[in-house]
């Protein structure tokens, strides 16, 4: 009497393919790599791509999307003029966009106004006291403004 | 193919480089590249790489691309990448040494003092190689590392050779590290070699290899703050498994590593003030962990190990031993008992969501589980990735807690783009743990 052996069915076919059984367990693991191969293009590929060109048109100002108009540009600004010699002072808490200030500068050495001496040095550097817009700083020092966190601006102090 | 980036490296260069700067030396610019040589002979099986099915090379080609390109192109596109682990490596790569003023000096300017060092250090040796954008090829490397360490685990297991494949293929297009988002692969932030050190740690537990156990413990502290909590759960699970040599290398491992990064950690939060000892309380945690999970595996002796490893932890948060970073806060506000109990059903109820978000992890946490709850139906015991189950479940109670425990301003910042990070960072040991048991689960070889 011939043995018939039943044609196994579709699920427990995957089973086997994939070295994994119970054929359910089989299938969640496929379903995992198939959302991994069908997300990839968009999410690792379009995504990234968008997210690089973007940051490449920005530049230092990449982690500054929701500054305003003059805090860009007294990044840009000094991203572009601080010599690396000289040390950047802030004054304020030093959250919020002081933070990617001070990373969009490093490695420049940046300060706590505190730090400045009697002798307008800082940690034993010069203290930068350029001006964006050309002023001329007549003995003062340079100074940004972090007081609020979400606005950078430069002033022009006299001594401390 | 993964050596450079090895355990052994890894581990040789992370003690050289602590043990200049506590002597106040700077790291010269060839020291990766020495103790990848120096690394050589012991990490020469990594050389050559596990044989992989088609879909599993795919998928790990095709994420390693993505990875690579999104590592190499800019610097760090995401906030904490670049405000504070990609600064610090600025500094380091002057002139590697840790006697400048933005270390030594309180008002300079430093987002990150007091993160561990490992990997800015890192960063810093290889942009003196290949510039600041070929550098980041550190982070591709780092996770083919941990991919790869997968593979190699579940071969020695004697996995099925296209389960194995599975496995890898479902790590690598997972999108919670293949993605751009906040601790990506590419991201620069430290989650990505936390994650592959759990690997590697999961790997020597389920292989029951003492010196990578030792290795990956020992790494742990000096890759991110949450890597001594990290170290002390893998070394309690192993305990607790039975067998002493793990667990015993695993406390060695990590009281070796906490001795080289707490005292240089306490100089660099002190900024030029004293730093004191608080850090020495530190050292207890990994002997803690150990005589907790060793009373677990001793029934005589279960209730004296356990009160004295409690006694041992209730002295490491009365001492207040850890700097002050998040974790630090969290461990002195349990010392001062202010638990916010209110918002902990909202924050265990995240570390859950994360755990089984789709878009982000799949289901990576939940196949062991299934696998594990069904080889418990058959009435087998789930053996050594019992273990890895149990630190992943202890490392997201950790995480609950951590976020319960931290600084109360911080919670909804945790919520929104830390607890995700966190649970990734266990994605590799739960796709081993899912891995080593679906080989059990093998289907009977078809008759012919």
């Amino acid at each position: 009497m011939p043995v018939v052996t039943p044609k196994p069915s579709r699920i427990s076919r995957i089973s086997r393919w994939a070295g994994v059984a119970p054929a359910w367990l089989a299938a969640l693991l496929l379903a995992q790599v198939a959302f991994g191969l069908l997300r990839f293009p968009q999410g690792s590929i379009r995504k990234r791509g968008e997210a690089i060109t973007a940051a490449r048109a920005a530049g230092p100002l990449w982690h500054f999307p929701h500054a305003d108009g003059e805090t860009k540009r007294l990044v840009a600004w000094l991203a572009r003029a601080a010599p690396p010699d000289e040390v950047i002072v802030y004054d304020g808490p030093g959250h919020g966009l002081m933070e990617a200030l001070a990373a969009v500068l490093a490695p420049r050495l940046v300060a706590h106004v505190s730090a400045v001496g009697p002798d307008g040095t800082a940690l034993g550097r010069r203290v930068f006291a350029g001006s964006p817009n050309g002023e001329p700083a007549a003995g003062r020092i340079g100074v940004v403004d972090a007081t609020d966190g979400s606005e950078l601006r430069w002033t022009l102090r006299g001594p401390q | 193919m993964s050596a450079p980036w090895s355990l052994t490296t890894l581990a040789l260069f992370a003690l050289s480089a602590h043990a200049l700067w506590l002597l106040g030396a700077p790291l010269p610019a060839w020291l990766l590249a020495a103790c990848g040589v120096g690394a050589l002979p012991i990490a020469r099986a990594e050389l050559r790489p596990p044989r992989l099915a088609p879909l599993g090379l795919v998928g790990l080609l095709l994420a390693l691309g993505a990875i690579t390109w999104g590592a190499c192109a800019t610097d760090s596109r995401v906030w904490d990448g670049f405000v504070a682990w990609g600064a610090t490596a600025k500094w380091l790569a002057l002139d590697g040494s840790l006697q400048q003023p933005a270390f030594t000096e309180g008002p300079a300017y430093l987002q990150s003092r007091g993160y561990p060092l490992l990997q800015p250090a890192l960063l810093a040796q290889t942009s003196g190689w290949l510039g600041p954008l070929g550098g980041r090829l550190l982070f591709p490397c780092l996770w083919l590392s941990m991919a790869l360490t997968l593979a190699r685990a579940l071969h020695a297991r004697g996995a099925n050779p296209r389960a194995i494949s599975l496995c890898v293929a479902a790590l690598a297009l997972l999108p919670a590290f293949t993605e751009g988002r906040e601790g990506a692969a590419d991201s620069g932030y430290a989650d990505l070699l936390v994650a592959a050190l759990l690997t590697h740690a999961a790997a020597a537990l389920l292989a029951g290899r003492a010196l990578p156990f030792a290795l990956a413990c020992l790494l742990l502290p000096m890759a991110k703050n949450e890597g001594v909590v990290h170290g002390a759960l893998w070394i309690g699970c192993a305990a607790a498994r039975g067998g002493r040599r793990l667990p015993i290398a695993g406390a060695l491992g990590a009281l070796l590593g906490l001795s080289a990064w707490a005292p240089l950690q306490a100089r660099l939060v002190a900024a030029g003030a004293p730093a004191g000892t608080g850090w020495l309380a530190q050292l207890l945690v990994p002997i803690a962990a150990l005589a907790f999970g060793l009373g677990l595996s001793l029934p005589r002796w279960r209730l004296p190990t356990v009160l004295a490893s409690c006694g041992l932890v209730v002295t490491v948060v009365a001492l207040s031993g850890f700097a002050a970073s998040s974790l630090g806060e969290a461990f002195g506000n349990l010392a001062r008992l202010q638990v916010p109990w209110a918002d902990a059903p909202r924050i265990v109820g995240r570390v859950l969501y994360e755990s089984i978000q789709p878009v982000k992890v799949g289901v990576t946490f939940l196949l062991p589980l299934l696998a594990a709850a069904l080889l418990r139906r058959r009435g087998y015991a789930l053996g050594d990735a019992g273990a890895l189950l149990a630190a992943i479940g202890l490392g997201l109670a950790a995480i609950a807690a951590f976020v319960t425990l931290g600084p109360p301003q911080l919670i909804d910042s945790f919520l929104h783009t830390g607890v995700d990070r966190y649970v990734a960072q266990w994605v590799g040991v739960a796709w081993l743990a899912s891995g080593a048991l679906l080989a059990r689960l093998a289907p009977a070889p078809s008759a012919t």
